[in-house]
């Protein structure tokens, strides 16, 4: 991945944190893409800008992760989010200059950044949200329901 | 907690124009303050068989239940699956505007002017998040003299009405309902509301409508005192499913703009426009069981009001069940004589005769009025035969 700075492919690309959970929709594709923990973390910088510098700093800050694996986490993270066209190339003047960030002394839990991708999302409205899924909830679907589909 | 349901409170008991037990319930969770949503979803969840498939109108409040009880903090072995259903309305709701926006960016591109009504602006100015007012379509309202153009408009681009709207169709309905071969549907409204096809009327609901930003557009929608209004008027009418998303819909908006109601227009507009029981039963209600904050003085005025006899033949045929109303021998005829009492209001008893067989072969879809007499024949021997069905059945 480049040295380049990236940013949100907004008006095509929406998306929403619920409690804590980032939920993304492709409009021009359709397809849906959810995202815990360090992932919406990731995406709320992205929100505004930020070069791959950055984003590897602020998990190394919030989260209990080496440099090394920060940054091969994020080059891998962004390459799934370009291709899958939910962000784009950001040209300077969308980009803002970040202050330092500064190690936060309780950091947490690290988990590799990573996007669950439902690409089916015709079929999947289709279902009771109620009644066809699995707790977690929609678009989780029961085991026996996606066996049937 | 109040029981609107207990059969001492008659007037709110009428099953299909107020909501059942468990439609108050899950309100209540989905509207209330912390120890009140508690109080009615964990009485909901102690009557509730999840294995059963969720009331139409219970399923449409999930996403604002899911988003209250976030709010309060309250988790269940439910809260995924409603976490889910909110979800999937996020989804809906950007779907939607996407496939939406290509016939606004038409309709402004012409120079129409376009008034939004319904769900985006509940959803967006007073919800403040679409994905809490799930919606199945768009709402669009044109300038009554600009209805042809925009049918033109919108048929060229390849929506087909339900039915083709006509001269007839544009002097008696206020509104058509659109679909694209995708599937894609959108209302297109010449008047604002089915109650009042008139241009007085229309001219009152757009002269105080607001500028309102919608899919990259800067269109109108009403004010607050004309879309709680509307959303009374729309909401208090009988239905199989008692449609009780006008209450929340009306909560929001006063909880969001009750400053901003202008009282003493609603109640005259009601009065004059023969709307004046409706509005009470529905402010009466959401005061006594929501504690919204109507005046009472404004519930007064309204129950003093005497209804002329249009607005209490009209209320015998929408507040009523529709099977009792059409199991009368004139069932049918009063059905078609309350809306166009309104169409004639103000015209003369005149016009109210000589018109009303012609508003009966529009409505009932006939090739001319000669062909009105067969019509009743047929329904009532249909009627007839229905009747003696099970007399038929049980002496062979």
């Amino acid at each position: 991945m480049g040295k380049g700075a990236w940013i949100v492919n907004k008006p095509a690309v929406v998306s929403e944190v619920i409690d804590g959970e980032l939920v993304v929709m492709n409009l021009a594709t359709g397809n849906y893409f959810s995202s815990a923990g360090t992932g919406a973390h990731l995406w709320a910088l992205l929100e505004d800008g930020a070069s791959e510098e950055s984003l590897v700093a602020a998990l190394v800050a919030r989260f209990e992760v080496e440099g090394a694996t920060a940054q091969a986490d994020v080059s891998r993270f962004v390459a799934e989010l370009l291709a899958a066209s939910l962000v784009r190339e950001a040209v300077p003047a969308e980009t803002s200059p970040r202050p330092a960030i500064a190690a936060d002394p309780g950091r947490d839990a690290y988990a590799a950044p990573s996007m669950s991708v439902y690409s089916d999302m015709r079929d999947l409205l289709m279902f009771d949200p109620i009644h066809d899924v699995a707790d977690e909830g929609w678009p989780s679907l029961k085991a026996e329901v996606k066996r049937a589909g | 907690m109040k029981a609107p349901w207990n059969s001492d409170v008659p007037e709110f008991s009428r099953r299909g124009l107020f909501p059942t037990r468990e439609q108050f319930l899950v309100l209540k969770a989905a509207l209330g303050g912390r120890d009140e949503a508690l109080a009615a979803y964990g009485e909901w969840r102690r009557t509730l068989d999840v294995s059963r498939e969720f009331d139409h109108e219970v399923f449409r409040l999930v996403p604002l239940l899911y988003d209250n009880l976030r709010r309060h903090g309250v988790e269940d072995d439910l809260t995924g699956r409603l976490k889910g259903a909110y979800r999937m309305s996020w989804v809906k709701a950007h779907r939607l505007a996407a496939e939406t926006k290509p016939i606004l960016d038409e309709m402004t591109g012409a120079g129409l002017e376009v008034l939004a009504l319904k769900g985006a602006p509940l959803g967006l100015l007073y919800y403040g998040n679409p994905a809490l007012r799930p919606m199945g379509d768009f709402d669009f309202v044109v300038r009554p003299d600009e209805a042809r153009r925009a049918v033109s408009l919108v048929e060229a681009r390849g929506y087909v009405p339900w039915r083709a709207v006509d001269a007839d169709v544009l002097r008696y309905r206020h509104a058509m309902g659109y679909k694209r071969a995708d599937g894609h549907e959108f209302d297109l409204h010449w008047h604002v509301v089915f109650d009042f096809c008139d241009d007085a009327a229309d001219a009152w609901f757009w002269q105080t409508s607001v500028p309102f930003e919608l899919l990259g557009h800067r269109v109108r929608t009403l004010d607050a005192t004309r879309t709680l209004l509307h959303t009374l008027v729309h909401g208090i009418r009988w239905n199989e499913e008692p449609p009780v998303r006008w209450i929340a819909d009306a909560m929001v908006l006063l909880r969001q703009a009750a400053g901003e109601i202008d009282w003493p227009a609603l109640l005259q507009f009601g009065e004059r426009r023969g709307v004046a029981r409706r509005l009470w039963l529905g402010l009466t209600y959401l005061r006594d069981y929501f504690d919204a904050p109507v005046p009472d003085a404004a519930i007064a005025r309204l129950g003093r009001r005497r209804a002329s006899w249009l607005e209490r033949l009209e209320n015998r045929t929408i507040l009523r069940s529709f099977h009792e109303v059409h199991a009368g021998a004139l069932g049918p005829l009063l059905c078609e004589l309350a809306p166009f009492g309104r169409y004639a209001r103000g015209r003369g008893p005149l016009f109210l005769a000589a018109g009303f067989p012609d508003y009966l072969r529009h409505a009932w879809q006939l090739g001319s009025r000669a062909e009105i007499p067969g019509y009743l024949a047929r329904r009532f021997l249909k009627r007839l035969g229905k009747g003696l069905r099970p007399v038929t059945h049980a002496t062979t």
